[in-house]
């Protein structure tokens, strides 16, 4: 039976599948394995056709302030390692600043000056 | 030239016929180690080193090839387990396809069985800006807080009032989306074995005006289809009124479920 007949309130939602559901997996996802032919797709220009799929769209979806995905447990994994990170390196440029006898400075994690200035961008 | 669609269990008999890349030419199956290769021949100026990057760079080549892998993975899939190999896969010679099934043959026999009695279905959740906004001023008690405010102000004073609403309504949108999105996930993942989130597409190649919002993948068994659908019509009437409108694309082969590396094992 065709997706179609499912919907009961417009817009339509479709079965077909547009161009760039078929790009963004057939380009993106998949076994990779090395052929006897080596195509870097990520280093070929007109996948500006993919770059605008992936980086137009997250420029657009932090612009509107849509980021939820970094709630998902997945992703927020590599954002708790960047915290990590930052406290470490936080710790260390604390102690080159004593170590020199200079006074720490009012120091904010790179992630927070990331959150103040993604907010004033949005604003 | 070789190109690869995707592997299959050598247990399936060689289909042959199915429409390949190159008009009026159909796929064949190359047999080794126990797998099968859907491949078909293709052209050196078409595919070969020096030609690819320039055909990479042009649209519509690149949409009518990209078509052609998915039409042969997604016939493939018909007939029973399939790996969808990364667009552009391609070797000189049968030898070179062989070597591939042969050397990776267990890591393609466990991503076989992982794909079997599965599907991927794609859902994409687009908003209509202007529709959210009226329906969040009339239920939002915060905006229409803000709202009353700005009607009952007036002279100088209706310009900071108006800023307020701007800002309430911009707020409260980007809130609702946020609730929305969480919770459509999760009672799409509820149905799902699996779930990937992606990056929402860009309207250049959507060409929608709206702005989508969510655009994630579940993988589930084949026989479940239908109860994906069935969130995503529930879904869609909970919140068309807001100008919301959630899409189903399906059934996929896996891909999203399927990003094995095996690159760098390259034959020598």
């Amino acid at each position: 039976m065709s997706v179609e007949q499912r919907y009961t309130g417009p817009p339509p939602a479709t079965g077909t599948q547009n161009l760039a559901d078929i790009l963004e997996r057939v380009l993106d996802k998949g076994i990779v394995i090395a052929g006897d032919i080596q195509v870097n797709l990520l280093d070929i220009e007109l996948l500006t056709v993919k770059l605008r799929l992936v980086i137009a769209s997250v420029d657009k979806a932090r612009e509107i302030g849509i980021d939820w995905w970094q709630s998902d447990p997945f992703l927020s994994e590599h954002s708790r390692l960047l915290a990590n990170e930052n406290r470490a390196l936080k710790e260390r440029v604390e102690s080159l600043e004593s170590s020199l006898g200079l006074e720490p400075d009012e120091t904010r994690s790179v992630e927070e000056r990331t959150t103040v200035d993604a907010r004033r961008d949005e604003g | 030239m070789i190109y690869v669609y995707a592997v299959t269990t050598g247990a399936r008999s060689p289909k042959e016929g199915l429409p390949a890349m190159n008009p009026g030419s159909v796929t064949r199956s190359i047999q080794a180690g126990g797998l099968g290769a859907i491949v078909s021949d293709v052209a050196d100026d078409e595919f070969g080193e020096e030609a690819l990057p320039s055909r990479l760079n042009d649209l519509e080549w690149l949409e009518s090839r990209a078509k052609a892998h998915q039409r042969v993975v997604d016939a493939s899939r018909q007939r029973g387990p399939t790996v969808p190999m990364k667009f552009c896969t391609i070797y000189r010679d049968e030898s070179g396809v062989r070597s591939l099934l042969e050397q990776h043959a267990a890591a393609l026999e466990e991503a076989l069985d992982e794909v079997t009695g599965r599907v991927e279905w794609g859902v994409k959740v687009l908003v209509d800006r202007s529709t959210l906004s009226r329906s969040l001023s009339e239920s939002d008690t915060e905006v229409n807080a803000a709202r009353k405010e700005l009607l009952e102000t007036t002279g100088g004073r209706s310009y900071w009032a108006k800023r307020r609403l701007e800002d309430a309504l911009a707020g409260r949108t980007e809130d609702r989306l946020q609730e929305l999105c969480v919770d459509a996930h999760a009672r799409l993942c509820a149905v799902a074995l699996d779930a990937r989130i992606n990056r929402p597409q860009s309207k250049a190649l959507t060409e929608d005006d709206r702005d989508m919002v969510m655009n994630c993948s579940y993988l589930l068994e084949e026989t479940n289809g239908e109860e994906l659908l069935g969130v995503v019509a529930e879904l869609s009437r909970e919140h068309d009124s807001e100008g919301i409108s959630f899409q189903a694309t399906g059934p996929w082969s896996p891909y999203n479920f399927l990003t094995l590396d095996l690159g760098g094992e390259s034959r020598p």
